[in-house]
C-alpha cells in the first residue's frame, strides 16, 4: 500500500506530466487536424529547405571560417567579425554609403513607384498597356544597354551628353567627370537607381490597384469625396496596404543590395571606393581577394540591417 | 614585399602623369577613337582594341595612318627608353590533377607557333579582320597577315616590354595608382602626400596576403622592394 | 474612374496635366529598349561612335545575318540552346507559380500552427545576399549528383521566397466569407484552392510570372555554374560566348543583334501577362 504523501507526490507527477502531454498532444493534433495546409506548403518549404535554407546554415558557418575556396574552410571563429567591426575602414565607408543612397533611394523610389502606378490605374483602361510597359522597360532591356546610355550622359568626356551641353551654356569650362570625382559618384548612381526603380514593386501595386472594388469609390463619392488625393488616402490607400507591405519589404532589400548599377557606372572597384556600398564589398572580399569566410561574415551583418529595418516598416505599415 | 611606389622615381613620375593633367589640361577623358577619326586628336596612345577598331570601323582613314613604338624618355647614353607593360595571360596546372602529362603536353601544344597561327588565322576567316588575335608567341606574330609597318613597330616595342611582377595582394596596386591619380588630379591634393597614403594601403594588404599564404618575410627579404616600374 | 462633383473645366486640365507629364516620361524611360534596336541594326562604321547616335543613318540587316552564320558553325546547333533556355524557363515560370500559389494559400487563409514563423522565415531568406549562396548552392547540387541535369537549372529557383510572398499579399485581399461559403458547400480544400483562389490569383500570379521569366531567361548563372557539357547550356551563356568581351572589336553587331532577340519573348510575355492584370476586377463576389 503506498503512503499518503507518497500517493500526493504520485499524484502531483501524473497532472505535471498530463498537462506537459496535453499541450504536446494538444499542439500534434493541430497540426494533424491542419495536415492539408501543411501538404499545400509541402513542397515549397521542401524545395525551400534544401536550396535556400541549407546554403544559409553553411554560409553562417562559414562566415566564422577562414576560406579561400581552393582549400578547405579553417575555423578560426569571431575573428572575422572582429575585423569587420574594428579595421575595416572601408567597410564603414561602405555602410555609410549604403546607408546613404538607401535613405534617398528607398523612401523616394517607394513612393515613385507607388505614384506613377496610382496614375496609370486613373488612365483609360486601352492606354495602361503602353505606359506600363514604358515604366517598367528599364527591368525589361539588359542592364548593358542601359550603361551604355547612362554611360554616355555622364560621361567625363567633352561631348558627353551633360558636360557638352554645360559647356555650350557656359556652365563649366572644362567637362566633369561625374563617373570618377568623388563628389558626384553617389548622386549619380541615386538618380540612376531611381531611374530602374519601377521593377516588381510598381507592377505589384498595378495589379492590387486592380484589384480595389469600384463599390468602394462609389460609396466613397456619395459620402462626399470629392478630390482624387482624398479618393487616394481614404480609400485606396487603405484598401491596398497588404500590396504596401510587399513593397516596402522589396524596397528595403533592393535598396541596401545596390550593386550592378555602382559597378556598371564606376566600376569595381570604385575611384576612391566612393561608390563602395556594402554588396560591392562583399564581392571584392569573395571573388577578388578569395576571402568568402569575411564575405559570408559581410553577408550576416548585411541581412542583420535588413532585418531590423524589416521590423520597422512591418511595425509602421501593420503586418495585416 | 614592399611597394616601389614611394621611391624618388616613381615619384617623379606621378608627377610627370598627373603635371600633364593638372598643369598641361590634357582631356581627363576622351574617346579617343571618334576624335581621331575626326581629325582632333592626330596622334595617341592607345592599346590593341584602338589599333582593331580603326583598322575596321575607320575605312577612310585607310592608308593615311601608321602605329609607332610608344613615346619614351630621352636616356643619359642617348637611348630613348620606351618601356611599357602588357597584358599577360598564364595556364596552371594543378598539383592535384592526375593528368599532369597530358596536361602539359597540351599546354605546350597550344602555345606553340603552329597552333596559334592556325588558330588566328581561321579566327580571322571566320569573322574578318576584327577577330585578329594578339598572339604572344612572336613565331606565330610574324606569320600572321600584318602590315609590314606595323609589325615592326611592334618587334621594336616588344624588346622594351617590361612588366611588374605578379606578386600576392598585388590588385592593389592597381586600384591605388587610380586612387592616387584621382587624389591629386581631380581632388587637387599634394602628390607626396597621396602616394604616401596609397603606398601605405598597398604594404598593408600585401603583408597581409602574404601571412595569410604563410610567406614569412625574414630579415633578407622583407625589404625586398618590387622591380617593376 | 471618378471625377463626379468636378466641373468639366477642372477635369480636362487635370488629365491633361497627367498625359502630358505620363507620356514625356514615359517616351524618356524607353530610351534603352530603342537604342538596343537601333545597335542591333547598325553597320559596323556606327557602332563606335561616341557620342552614340540612338537612330541609325543606315541601318541594315548584316548583324543579324553574322548571328545565322556564328549559329551555323557552332558544335552544339543554336536551336539546341533556344530550346534548353525554353526549357528550364518554363519550368521555373510554370511550377513557382504553382508551388508559391500552394504554399501561400495555407499561410494567408489558414490558421495552422507555426504560421507566422514559417511566412517570417521565408520572408527573412529575401534579405540573404544571393552572392554568397552561390558557392553552398554550387556544393550541394554537385554533391547531389545533379549536376548538368535541366533539374539543377530548374529546382534551387522553385521555391522563391517573392513569389510566395507576392501572392500571400494578395490573399489577404480576398475576404474569408467567399471561402466559407465553398467550405460549407462541401468543397474540399484542394477544391477551393482549384475553383476559387486560382481564378482570384490571377494578377498576382501574372505578375509574379512575368517577373519570373525575366529572371529565369536572362540568367547565365544556372548555366555557367551548373553545366560542363555544352548541349545543356542556355541561351543568355551562349549569347555571352559570342562576343569577346569587353574591349574586343570583333561581333559587336552580333552581339547587339542577338541581345536584341532575346528581348522579343520578354515583351511577348509581358503583352500576355498584362492583358491578365489588366482585365478589372469588377466586384470582389460578394452579394451585399
Amino acid at each position: 500500500m503506498i503512503s499518503n504523501e507518497a500517493a500526493v507526490v504520485i499524484l502531483k507527477k501524473k497532472q505535471a506530466t498530463s498537462l506537459r502531454s496535453g499541450k504536446m498532444s494538444r499542439l500534434w493534433s493541430d497540426i494533424k487536424r491542419n495536415r492539408v495546409s501543411y501538404l499545400f506548403l509541402a513542397p515549397f518549404l521542401l524545395l525551400f529547405s534544401f536550396f535556400t535554407i541549407m546554403p544559409i546554415v553553411i554560409s553562417v558557418f562559414l562566415s566564422f571560417t577562414y576560406y579561400n575556396i581552393l582549400q578547405p574552410a579553417k575555423f578560426i571563429g569571431l575573428s572575422n567579425y572582429r575585423l569587420l567591426f574594428v579595421d575595416d575602414d572601408i567597410f564603414l565607408q561602405a555602410v555609410g554609403i549604403t546607408l546613404k543612397f538607401a535613405f534617398i533611394t528607398g523612401p523616394v523610389g517607394y513612393v515613385m513607384a507607388f505614384l506613377l502606378a496610382w496614375l496609370i490605374s486613373q488612365i483609360p483602361i486601352k492606354y495602361r498597356f503602353f505606359y506600363t510597359l514604358c515604366f517598367y522597360t528599364p527591368s525589361i532591356t539588359s542592364a548593358v544597354a542601359m550603361s551604355v546610355v547612362w554611360v554616355y550622359i555622364f560621361a567625363g568626356d567633352r561631348k558627353g551628353l551633360l558636360n557638352y551641353h554645360a559647356t555650350k551654356l557656359g556652365i563649366i569650362d572644362e567637362p566633369y567627370l561625374f563617373l570618377q570625382n568623388i563628389n558626384s559618384i553617389v548622386p549619380v548612381i541615386i538618380i540612376v537607381s531611381l531611374w530602374m526603380s519601377m521593377g516588381v514593386g510598381f507592377l505589384a501595386f498595378l495589379a492590387g490597384l486592380q484589384n480595389v472594388p469600384k463599390d468602394l469609390y462609389e460609396a466613397g463619392s456619395i459620402d462626399g469625396v470629392k478630390y482624387r488625393w482624398q479618393e487616394l488616402w481614404y480609400i485606396t490607400i487603405p484598401s491596398v496596404k497588404p500590396q504596401l507591405l510587399f513593397g516596402a519589404v522589396l524596397q528595403v532589400v533592393v535598396s541596401l543590395t545596390v550593386f550592378d548599377v555602382s559597378v556598371q557606372l564606376v566600376g569595381l572597384p570604385s575611384p576612391l571606393y566612393a561608390g563602395h556600398t556594402i554588396l560591392v564589398h562583399l564581392y571584392d572580399y569573395a571573388f577578388i581577394r578569395f576571402e568568402m569566410g569575411y564575405a559570408s561574415a559581410i553577408a550576416i551583418v548585411l541581412f542583420c540591417m535588413m532585418m531590423g529595418l524589416n521590423r520597422l516598416i512591418f511595425n509602421i505599415l501593420g503586418r495585416d | 614585399m614592399r611597394s616601389n611606389l614611394d621611391s624618388p622615381e616613381a615619384l617623379k613620375a606621378f608627377k610627370m602623369w598627373t603635371g600633364l593633367f593638372t598643369n598641361f589640361k590634357i582631356q581627363k577623358q576622351a574617346d579617343f577613337y571618334n576624335r581621331f577619326r575626326s581629325g582632333e586628336m592626330p596622334i595617341g596612345v592607345a592599346d590593341y582594341s584602338t589599333y582593331l577598331l580603326l583598322s575596321t570601323a575607320a575605312p577612310e582613314l585607310t592608308g593615311w595612318w601608321g602605329m609607332k613604338p610608344m613615346p619614351g624618355i630621352e636616356q643619359p647614353d642617348g637611348k630613348i627608353n620606351r618601356a611599357t607593360g602588357g597584358l599577360g595571360q598564364t595556364g596552371i596546372i594543378f598539383e592535384s590533377s592526375k593528368h599532369q602529362d597530358k596536361a602539359w603536353e597540351f599546354l605546350k601544344w597550344w602555345t606553340g607557333a603552329d597552333a596559334q597561327e592556325r588558330f588566328s588565322s581561321e579566327l580571322e576567316a571566320l569573322i574578318g579582320v576584327e577577330a585578329r588575335w594578339n598572339t604572344a608567341n612572336i613565331e606565330a606574330l610574324e606569320r600572321l597577315p600584318w602590315q609590314k609597318a606595323d609589325i615592326d613597330a611592334i618587334l621594336e616595342q616588344w624588346d622594351w616590354f617590361k612588366e611588374r611582377e605578379i606578386v600576392l595582394g598585388g590588385y592593389y596596386t592597381t586600384r591605388h595608382v587610380a586612387n592616387i591619380w584621382n587624389e591629386i588630379v581631380l581632388n587637387g591634393k599634394n602628390t607626396r602626400e597621396a602616394v604616401e597614403e596609397g603606398v601605405k594601403e598597398i604594404n598593408k594588404e600585401l603583408r597581409k596576403k602574404r601571412e595569410e599564404f604563410g610567406i614569412t618575410d625574414t630579415l633578407d627579404n622583407s625589404m625586398d622592394k618590387g622591380e617593376g616600374k | 474612374m471618378t471625377s463626379t462633383v468636378r466641373s468639366k473645366l477642372r477635369i480636362d486640365y487635370s488629365s491633361l496635366f497627367l498625359y502630358v507629364f505620363l507620356t514625356a516620361f514615359g517616351l524618356l524611360m524607353l530610351a534603352p529598349l530603342v537604342y538596343m534596336a537601333s545597335t542591333a541594326l547598325k553597320p559596323v562604321s556606327e557602332l563606335f561612335l561616341f557620342p552614340p547616335r540612338f537612330f541609325v543613318v543606315n541601318p541594315t540587316l548584316i548583324n543579324f545575318r553574322d548571328l545565322l552564320l556564328v549559329t551555323g558553325t557552332s558544335i552544339v546547333p543554336f536551336t539546341r540552346y533556344v530550346l534548353n533556355s525554353l526549357i528550364i524557363t518554363s519550368g521555373i515560370v510554370v511550377g513557382g507559380v504553382f508551388i508559391s500559389a500552394m504554399a501561400a494559400y495555407p499561410l494567408a487563409k489558414h490558421n495552422m500552427p507555426f504560421k507566422k514563423t514559417i511566412f517570417d522565415m521565408v520572408v527573412a531568406a529575401l534579405m540573404f545576399s544571393p552572392l554568397v549562396l552561390q558557392i553552398p548552392q554550387y556544393m550541394l547540387i554537385s554533391r547531389t549528383g545533379l549536376m548538368n541535369s535541366y533539374f539543377a537549372m530548374i529546382l534551387p529557383y522553385l521555391a522563391a521566397p517573392i513569389g510566395m510572398f507576392l501572392m500571400t499579399q494578395f490573399l489577404r485581399q480576398i475576404p474569408d466569407a467567399l471561402l466559407e461559403a465553398a467550405r460549407i458547400d462541401g468543397a474540399s480544400e484542394w477544391k477551393v484552392f482549384r475553383v476559387i483562389i486560382m481564378p482570384m490569383l490571377k494578377p498576382a500570379i501574372a505578375t509574379f510570372a512575368l517577373f519570373s521569366f525575366i529572371q529565369a531567361w536572362n540568367d547565365p548563372y544556372p548555366a555557367m555554374v551548373y553545366t560542363t557539357y555544352e548541349d545543356m547550356k542556355s541561351l543568355p551563356l551562349a549569347i555571352l560566348t559570342i562576343s569577346g568581351g569587353a574591349g574586343v572589336v570583333a561581333r559587336v553587331g552580333t552581339f547587339a543583334a542577338a541581345s536584341f532577340l532575346m528581348i522579343i519573348p520578354t515583351i511577348i510575355v509581358f503583352v500576355v501577362t498584362q492583358r491578365m492584370v489588366l482585365q478589372t476586377m469588377a466586384h470582389s463576389g460578394l452579394k451585399e
